[in-house]
């Protein structure tokens, strides 16, 4: 028995402990695939874009801080009274498309590459934009390089690269603009001279962005206004850099739909009183699309109109004008889940007439057959178009009427860029901070007396980027929501 | 209790032949004489041996002329050293007791073990009426040499409880064979314990402190969730339960939290077999804000199968169970048929309620509005004007008149609001069991049942359990047992927690709102279709406790099959394979027109969870010479681990009420699967040595192969060894006022692995955009070069009884260093990753447990009261080079920081607070901005800690005849939470604490606001303002009251963070057993108690908030805890218990 036993025991010893050779197979991930196509993280960086960036235009700061609403509860937004805002979503899809881009090349489609580069543009910007220096020549080499302490690059720097990125990209796509894989382009179905479109409008929102300290934003404005063949640009809302919402599921609905905002949510968020006095001061056709009458007019203190804006920063604003039946909420345009008209921007035509008009008010830039009157027509038109209210502009004489017929002067031009880009990316708010119009007030309740102009970096970045962080600080100024970036000093 | 098996005089066989007569003439003979006259008269021959020759001359006294041969033969072997053997026609003489002439004729032989059967060698075996003593040999073995008679033993030994043996016969050479069975003295050092792998050691073997519970302590006041019964019992442990419903989950944690990634909770073993990980995350809804509490899987047990928990604390008795083992043990031995002989049934029935009670204080003089001067009523906060004073507004319920505008009704409060909407809660716990023990073996069935309606209405759980354990002898040295264990647990609907809950919605009604008037939840005609509620933006909470449903099903099956066989007499082999299975299917149904689900939404999820250890243990058993023992183990495990989830999930449903996926919108199903799978190899060797049964070394070691691991690194070995001294024996202290001293020390590791699939990342899918595949990325970035982590363990202690154990202590030091943790390091995502996976760290441990036990009257009347101090020190030693700051995770946005750093304590938690004067005389006031309000300052501040200082657990027990009562005290001293409930209801103007400033009985300020309109409600913030000129002023700006609570509690997370310190009346329970003498008088019955239980009668509470600091913590975070959420009141509760046995 005692042989037995040892046998025994050699045998149980063996079977416990020889076999780690299964052990790979047992730890691999059958979950998911260890790489994917490039088109599958196309489509990914398209629409969490796209989608990403028209929830921030229509809910969040930039909605309040461009002054196209009013919050009437938990207004600190617009009272100023902030934290750090974080911007995980934004790298996030940084590091899609370059994983995307890192695909492409394993599996030589290089045009993902380039629309890649388009991508990676839009949502760099958007971030510099937002917060001035960030990590951005240093980013994204968690992976690849274990760099998980990026430096913060000079806004100027990330400019520069940004705009560089996109001439490359029209020109890539230029000559081997072949192989998008069209139903996975939820942009443009595949056809790149629209992204070659996209990335030249793009380089004209940047080069206008940056004009008061880029000596050459003009010059590089002319080479592409002199160049339609070598960089076309968006010349009609077909153009548009749009994607559909499905309105299926909560994350490719509409934001301002059910399915993403509760009924009180929606309720709580008012027009505001610059956008509606503006619009009912030139008997703006879009008014009616965009802002609900009020319930009654009957009780109203100090407001008497049928559509009632309110304004900002109150101490109780849900008091104003006699309490808020007597207030104005968005219409029922902005309460779908999938709405006709209603697409996720990136970016559209009658912006690109108003960059274009400006350029040509400075009159550092001719555009042919142009002028800066005829480009301010242009995208007050195609945005009447965009609503559909073209025809209705028309009849009532809306371009005839006094406040709206040119008048040369910077302040005209942006209020009626201001009301095209309404809900548009963070554009109100970057226009003001860059010309001072359309000439927003704070509102008594404002925490301080000047408008924010950026976003504190995430509250997170000391915690694990410290070194880069107080860096940051030392090259840019305070971390504080008045430290003014370099294009706007 | 004196117990003795046997007590047995053996007669020698004899031939009939000595049965015949014989007579003596003389009243001595010699032997020889007798020899002669023997064999003479009756034709006997003897033959004997050489040395008996030695006594032919001894003489014998004749005690009767006439006799037998028989009788004659005594008298010899009582005057002479001699035996005999009649065979046949011979007799056989020899010597009695060669080479040993004490003049004894006869003898007492025996063993003295203790109840397991281990020999107690060192015993001191004391016959007074012969005034001899000796003391058992190594195996327990003894023999005292008598006179014939009757004697009287005695047998003592330390730490056990004397046995008397009495009318102990001793014949004319004669041996009386005894065996005594010595019963360890409560709490005393041979009182056995379940250690690691099953194996049952004596106490005093064991270097590191133990604990155990026993049935009575978990099932006296049997608590649905079985592991809240070890609260307060066990010093080192921290047990908290994450709810007050029942069906709560249950957090353990030992010896404090050691790792920054993992759940810190001990793996629980049912009688040798690791089970599911107790603890899983709460569930966020499909709503995507209220979290759902689906228990712990370990609460599946029922309190009534529980014959004993050992609580393995510190790594070196946890060593053996590697891996899994790094945060401590629980070891679980359920009941079995070998407790009782015979057939025994046993029957328990308990009653519980539970009654909430504890709510947060709130205040009922302001109604619905923003502010005093406002008519408005529509709102979602209390700052509206004053109620109860005969005025009557327009509000959310009143009637439209006939002129089509609403009128205006009483303005009143409804204090009662909020209580009216808690049920009262029951459970009903039914247990039978039959057990039944023989020869051949044992075993025992059971059933128990458990059903409770939770105080939410329409929550509920059930739960069922089937147990079968059985021990069949094939033979004597071959047995083979098991046990088998299905439950199936249940409810319809589960209490949800946190934003948008049942309690947030109750708390956050506005005081003039009649919760009465919403129980009808449906508008009418609409129902299924439109809720009916005052607030848009808040669900009616009838509405979530009877739509907005969260079931869950789980089967599970537990059980082991068990072989053990005596190869050898010193040679024990055990083989085992155990499983671990269950199955849950949840689904949560929110109904049309739910605030976040518009078009209603369903979703289910079955989880699958199966792990299988099979293990085999040689255990050898052998002594050196007199005073060594040892033992030597050698053993294996193959752990097999594999879980499976699918999940699918539709956001909005076509037709309302239908709860099934095939009525969700086209295109709107999400669906989601994931497995896992693992394996662990181990082997493992243990070894203990002894010496004269007060010195043990044990020592153990184990080597895993882990499937988890990078090939590289996947083998790691550790080893521990632990020492007991017991020092009372050694130094030979046999006072009465010192029972005895053990000291006590050990040194250990614990390797560890991870979790599968952290070595290389993969690509997860998105969801389908329309019907194109979209592929997204995980931003926590795995490491192919990960290594095993390491807990280093130190622990000394001893253990100290007086007085016969009528006083007694256990002290114990301990540090842990646990190293090389597999941490995922939050990086910047500016890196393209958010987390980084990574080999760091050095998180120590350290404390001091400390147990008081006494019993300060003992007889009729018996006071028994126990003390378990608990202090844990925690302090980050160091991270990794580079990373000196690791975020632990945040709540409230990223507002409360929970973070390490190197030299801190894990569970600080961080804010920014606001601006301060910064020079001058002020310096350090509130920095006010130009409005009045309190500015947020930039740096973050350490605000609090989550961890106890000490806790301190009270256990009473007091016995008079036949009632017996308990009464358990839990004491948490310090740490602090931060309140989101707090936070909430003081912004909108929902406590007591906001009444001051409302108006000018409040002490209000009058002052004109910016519309112009005169008020009573002004404050001023304390604080300075910045002058023009650089200096400060005090702050005189009158700000509205709620504005001023806005301000301050808002944004300013420590004016949110309260006390955690709590003492709390856990348990209680009046017991009355009926007496023996009655129970005859019962047919069948042989045992009968009935008891008075409660749990959570009082809590009283530092911060004084109306919150259960033990139960408002959230759970979501796991690892880190001072997050007070919206959870449900905290409750007491109270019932009885019927316990009989047949």
């Amino acid at each position: 028995m005692k042989a037995y036993s040892l046998l025994y025991l050699a045998i149980g010893a063996m079977f416990f402990t020889s076999c780690t050779k299964d052990f790979q197979k047992i730890n691999t991930n059958n979950n998911s695939p260890s790489s994917t196509r490039p088109e599958y993280h196309f489509t990914e960086a398209i629409t969490q874009t796209a989608y990403a960036y028209q929830e921030n235009a229509f809910d969040r700061r930039p909605a309040a801080l461009g002054r196209y609403i009013t919050l009437v509860r938990n207004n600190d937004y617009e009272t100023f009274r902030w934290t750090a805002v974080d911007w995980n979503d934004i790298y996030q899809r940084a590091m899609i498309i370059k994983t995307m881009q890192q695909e492409a090349t394993t599996t030589a489609q290089p045009v993902y590459v380039a629309t890649g580069n388009i991508l990676m543009a839009f949502n760099i910007s958007y971030l510099t934009d937002l917060y001035g220096d960030v990590p951005y020549s240093q980013a994204l080499q968690s992976v690849s390089t274990g760099n998980i302490k990026p430096a913060y690059d000079k806004q100027q720097d990330i400019y520069m690269s940004l705009l560089q990125l996109l001439k490359d990209a029209n020109e890539q796509l230029r000559t081997a603009g072949t192989g998008i894989d069209a139903s996975a382009d939820a942009l443009y179905a595949g056809k790149a001279l629209q992204w070659r479109k996209l990335a030249n409008s793009l380089r004209l929102r940047l080069l206008l962005r940056c004009s008061k300290v880029y000596a050459k934003a003009f010059t590089d404005m002319q080479e592409i206004i002199n160049n339609s063949d070598l960089y076309p640009i968006f010349t009609a809302n077909t153009d548009n850099a749009e994607v559909i919402y499905q309105g299926v599921k909560k994350d490719d609905s509409w934001p301002g739909g059910a399915k993403n905002m509760i009924d009180a949510d929606f309720a709580k968020t008012r027009a505001s009183k610059e956008l509606v006095d503006v619009l009912i001061a030139r008997n703006d056709p879009r008014l009616a699309v965009w802002v609900a009458p009020v319930a009654s007019t009957a009780g109203s203190t100090v407001d008497h109109n049928q559509y009632v804006g309110v304004p900002h920063a109150l101490a109780n604003p849900a008091d104003y004008n006699g309490g808020e039946t007597h207030q104005s909420v968005l219409s029922s345009f902005f309460r779908q889940d999938k709405a006709t008209g209603l697409k996720a921007s990136l970016m559209i035509y009658p912006e690109v007439c108003f960059i274009l008009a400006e350029a040509a008010q400075t009159g550092k830039v001719t555009i042919p057959s142009k002028t800066a009157e005829s480009l301010y027509h242009d995208g007050i038109e195609a945005s009447m178009d965009y609503y559909g209210v073209k025809a209705q502009a028309v009849t009532q004489a809306y371009y005839d009427s006094p406040l709206v017929k040119y008048d040369g002067t910077q302040k005209q031009l942006i209020i009626q860029k201001w009301l095209a880009m309404l809900f548009r990316g963070s554009e109100g708010w970057f226009d003001f901070r860059r010309t001072g119009f359309p000439e927003f007030v704070t509102g008594p309740m404002a925490f301080q007396p000047q408008f924010p102009v950026r976003y504190c970096w995430p509250t997170s970045e000391p915690n694990v980027n410290n070194d880069s962080y107080r860096a940051a600080i030392a090259v840019f100024g305070a971390d504080d929501i008045n430290t003014k970036m370099w294009y706007l000093k | 209790m004196l117990v003795f098996i046997l007590c047995a005089i053996v007669p020698r066989a004899e031939a009939q032949n000595t049965e015949r007569a014989i007579t003596f003439n003389s009243s001595q003979v010699t032997l020889q004489q007798f020899i002669k006259q023997v064999k003479d008269q009756q034709g006997i021959e003897f033959t004997f041996d050489q040395d008996v020759n030695s006594l032919m001359s001894k003489k014998i006294a004749v005690r009767k002329k006439k006799t037998t041969v028989a009788d004659a033969l005594k008298w010899l072997t009582a005057d002479l050293p001699l035996k005999y053997k009649a065979i046949d026609n011979y007799i056989i003489l020899s010597m009695a007791n060669a080479g040993k002439s004490t003049g004894g004729k006869g003898h007492i032989s025996g063993k003295v073990a203790d109840e397991s059967g281990e020999p107690l060698p060192g015993a001191t075996i004391s016959v007074a009426d012969a005034g001899v003593s000796v003391t058992a040999d190594k195996d327990g073995l003894f023999n005292i040499p008598v006179s014939a008679g009757s004697y009287t033993l005695e047998v003592t030994f330390i730490s056990f409880q004397k046995e008397v043996l009495k009318n102990v016969l001793v014949g004319d050479d004669r041996s009386a064979s005894v065996t005594i069975v010595m019963k360890a003295q409560p709490n005393s050092l041979n009182e056995v314990v379940v250690t690691a792998l099953g194996i049952k050691k004596r106490e005093r073997s064991l270097g590191y402190a133990s604990a155990q519970l026993s049935a009575k302590d978990v099932s006296t006041v049997p608590q649905p969730n079985v592991l809240n019964s070890l609260s307060a019992r066990i010093a080192g442990v921290n047990v908290r339960s994450t709810g007050s419903d029942p069906g709560s989950s249950v957090m353990v944690t030992i010896r404090g939290q050691s790792s920054l990634t993992k759940d810190n909770q001990p793996l629980y073993v049912i009688d040798g077999i690791p089970v599911a990980p107790a603890l899983q995350n709460t569930t966020a809804g499909i709503d995507g804000k209220q979290t759902i509490d689906y228990g712990s899987p370990i609460g599946d047990l029922s309190a009534d199968e529980i014959a004993s928990v050992t609580v393995l604390k510190g790594a070196s008795a946890a060593a053996l169970y590697g891996s899994r083992a790094g945060y401590g043990v629980i070891l679980i031995t359920t009941k079995s048929g070998a407790e009782k002989k015979g057939l025994g049934i046993s029957f328990n029935s308990t009653t519980i309620f539970d009654k909430a009670y504890m709510f947060p204080h709130f205040q009922n003089e302001y109604g619905s509005g923003d502010s005093p001067v406002s008519d408005n009523t529509i709102s979602t906060s209390a700052w509206g004007q004053r109620l109860n004073i005969g005025t009557k507004l327009v509000q959310w319920n009143s009637p439209v008149g006939s002129d089509g505008k609403q009128i205006a009704t009483d303005w009143v409060s409804y204090p009662n609001r909020v209580k009216d909407f808690f049920k009262t809660g029951h459970t009903i716990t039914n247990n039978i069991a039959v057990s039944k023990s023989g020869e051949a073996g044992d075993f025992r069935i059971s059933y128990a049942n458990m059903q409770n309606k939770g105080i939410v209405p329409n929550t509920d759980i059930k739960r069922n359990n089937l147990n079968f354990a059985g021990n069949y002898n094939l033979k004597k040295s071959i047995r083979l047992s098991t046990n088998l264990a299905y439950t199936n647990n249940q409810s319809d609907n589960r209490p949800s927690a946190y934003s948008e809950s049942v309690t947030s919605e109750v708390y956050k009604l506005t005081p003039n709102i009649n919760i009465n008037d919403l129980r009808n939840y449906w508008v009418p005609g609409k129902e299924g279709l439109k809720q009916y509620n005052p607030l848009s933006s808040d669900d009616n909470p009838f509405l979530i406790a009877y739509q907005e449903t969260n079931g869950f099903n789980r089967n599970r099956l537990t059980g082991h099959v068990q072989l053990a066989i005596d190869l050898l007499p010193n040679l024990t082999l055990t083989a085992r394979t155990g499983l671990d299975y269950y199955s849950t299917d949840l689904n949560e149904k929110r109904p049309f027109s739910a605030k976040r689900n518009p078009t209603g939404a369903y979703l289910t999820e079955n989880d699958y969870f199966k792990e299988q250890n099979s293990d085999f243990l040689l255990t050898y058993k052998s002594k050196i010479g007199h005073d060594w023992n040892y033992s030597i183990s050698a053993g294996g495990n193959r752990m097999d681990q594999k879980v499976r989830t699918v999940q699918n999930y539709t956001g909005t449903l076509t037709l309302p009420g239908i709860y099934n996926l095939s009525n969700a919108a086209a295109g709107s199903m999400i669906y989601a699967e994931s497995a896992s799978q693992k394996r662990i190899n181990s082997v493992y060797g243990l070894g203990e040595i002894s010496y004269k049964q007060w010195a043990f070394l044990n020592l153990t070691a184990r080597n895993d192969w882990s499937s988890t691991l990078p090939a590289a690194n996947n083998s790691y070995f550790y080893p521990s060894a632990s020492l007991s001294l017991i020092a009372s024996d050694l130094l030979g202290i046999k006072w009465d006022k010192l029972s005895y001293l053990k000291l006590r020390g050990n040194i250990s590791q614990v390797g560890s692995d991870t979790d599968p699939y952290q070595l290389y990342n993969v690509v997860p899918f998105d969801t389908d955009w329309g019907s194109v595949k979209r592929a997204s990325l995980s931003y926590d970035q795995k490491n192919s070069q990960l290594k095993p982590e390491i807990a280093t363990s130190y622990e000394t202690g001893a253990d100290v009884s007086f007085f016969n154990d009528r006083l007694g202590a256990s002290f114990t030091w301990y540090k842990t260093n646990n190293k090389n943790q597999i941490i995922q390091v939050p990086t910047t995502i500016a890196s393209g990753a958010s987390t980084k996976l990574i080999n760091a760290g050095n998180i120590q441990n350290s404390g001091i447990e400390l147990s008081l036990n006494a019993v300060p009257f003992k007889g009729k009347f018996t006071w028994r009261t126990d003390l378990n101090f608990t202090r844990n020190r925690n302090k980050v030693v160091s991270l990794t080079p580079g990373i000196t700051n690791y975020l632990l995770g945040s709540t409230d946005g990223s507002n409360v920081e929970y973070l390490i750093k190197e030299g801190t304590q894990m569970g600080d938690f961080y804010t920014r607070s606001w601006k301060k004067v910064p020079s001058g005389p002020y310096a350090g006031q509130p920095l006010l901005n130009s409005n009045g309000l309190l500015q947020q300052s930039t740096d973050f501040e350490k605000i609090g800690n989550y961890n106890p200082d000490f806790i301190l657990g009270i256990n009473n027990s007091f016995t008079y005849g036949p009632v017996t009562m308990n009464v358990l005290i839990d004491w948490r001293k310090g740490g602090s939470y931060y309140s989101y409930v707090a936070k909430s209801l003081i912004d909108d103007g929902f406590l007591e604490t906001t009444l001051p400033g409302r108006d000018a009985a409040h002490g209000g300020l009058a002052w004109t606001d910016g519309d112009g309109v005169k008020r009573n409600d002004g404050m001023i913030m304390p604080g300075y303002v910045a002058n023009a000129d650089g200096s400060y002023s005090a702050n005189k700006t009158i700000i509205a009251a709620s504005d001023y609570y806005d301000s301050k509690y808002w944004k300013y997370y420590q004016n949110d963070t309260f006390s955690a310190t709590y003492v709390k009346l856990k348990e209680v329970s009046l017991t009355y057993t009926f007496d023996k003498k009655i129970m005859r008088h019962i047919p069948f019955m042989s045992n009968l108690s009935l008891s008075a239980v409660g749990y959570n009668l009082y809590t009283w509470t530092a911060a004084k908030m109306g919150f259960d600091p033990e139960t408002t913590m959230s759970l979501s975070g796991l690892r880190y805890q001072g997050v007070g959420h919206w959870t449900l009141p905290g409750t007491r509760s109270y019932g009885f218990k019927l316990s009989a046995n047949f």
